[in-house]
């Protein structure tokens, strides 16, 4: 994957399919100790130990076990975040939720471009109208941030018949330019 | 972010919701595109915006949205089409034949043969799947 941006979505993908009703997704370019921290946090079902060990696993995945498949999204992330020097952490908890960290220095040569980080992030919202997302991006002392919550309460009763129509995406995409 | 924005975007679709929710309020098109791992890295993100953008522009009342990886790798992009009970998988998709795929499966409700894929039963089924 060659975008930071492509990360997010798989790992994002992952809190969806673990029927996360909220999903949040922080970066964190700190000028100061000169690092970049990407954190996709949902409230999913959450995994035990062992469960986290296989995900982690390139190994041990299948196709085969189709229910409960586990992928190679959180083995190729961890990957990434080793090759720049950074660290990978992931927290989990059964009916809880997961946490996935990535932190890494800003000057590495192998980091990836950042991509099309407004982009990913409008098609996740609109293709997930029941989902809440925050999303967050700080540069700096400079923070952006986004939340769809106070969407769903100012279209109340029709969010669901507004959320793929041009209007919204139009005003969607207007809303996430300012964290590209 | 002006939820003020949002209130005009609301009233101004007032008229054609109520049209719509003396109907049926749940679209009968659904499509899902697969996102898993090896989808996203052949342009799944592509084809999600842009089966979006197509269904916008043609007026169509579909739900786009994505689910894990359908399990078939080699043949990302995919999408699901639901309608009812069937589901039509297609594969090897790309972005500049979305508005034949969407004009073909929902506006004619014929199968656009050369991307359809037959698979197992199971395979695009669930959202988490």
């Amino acid at each position: 994957m060659y975008e930071l941006a492509l990360f997010v979505l798989d790992l994002a993908q992952n809190s969806l399919a673990a029927g996360a009703t909220c999903v949040k997704i922080w970066l964190v370019e700190d000028a100061g100790d000169k690092r970049l921290t990407i954190t996709v946090a949902d409230n999913g079902c959450g995994m035990t130990p062992e469960t986290v060990r296989r995900a982690l696993d390139p190994f041990m995945t299948t196709k085969a076990a189709r229910r409960k498949k586990i992928g190679l999204g959180l083995p190729f992330f961890r990957q990434l975040v080793e090759a720049c020097q950074g660290s990978f952490r992931i927290k989990s908890r059964v009916q809880c939720g997961t946490v996935v960290t990535g932190s890494y220095p800003l000057d590495n040569l192998d980091q990836p471009p950042v991509g099309a980080l407004a982009e990913t992030l409008l098609v996740l919202v609109c293709a997930n109208p029941a989902v809440q997302f925050h999303f967050a991006r700080r540069r700096g002392a400079r923070c952006q941030v986004f939340d769809t919550r106070p969407v769903h309460a100012a279209l109340g009763a029709d969010a669901g018949a507004l959320w793929q129509t041009a209007e919204m995406t139009a005003w969607f995409r207007k809303e996430l330019e300012q964290l590209q | 972010m002006t939820l003020d924005e949002l209130r005009k975007i609301r009233e101004k679709a007032a008229a054609t919701l109520n049209q719509r929710t003396q109907q049926t309020n749940a679209p009968a098109w659904k499509i899902v595109v697969s996102m898993g791992t090896s989808g996203i890295l052949y342009g799944a993100r592509e084809i999600l915006k842009k089966l979006i953008e197509e269904v916008q522009a043609l007026g169509l009342n579909v739900l786009v949205t994505q689910s894990g990886s359908f399990g078939l790798d080699d043949i990302e992009p995919m999408c699901a089409i639901y309608h009812g009970a069937d589901k039509v998988i297609y594969g090897n998709l790309k972005p500049d034949m979305i508005r034949a795929l969407l004009e073909t499966h929902i506006a004619k409700g014929q199968i656009l043969q050369s991307h359809r894929v037959q698979v197992p039963g199971d395979i695009g089924n669930t959202p988490g799947a």
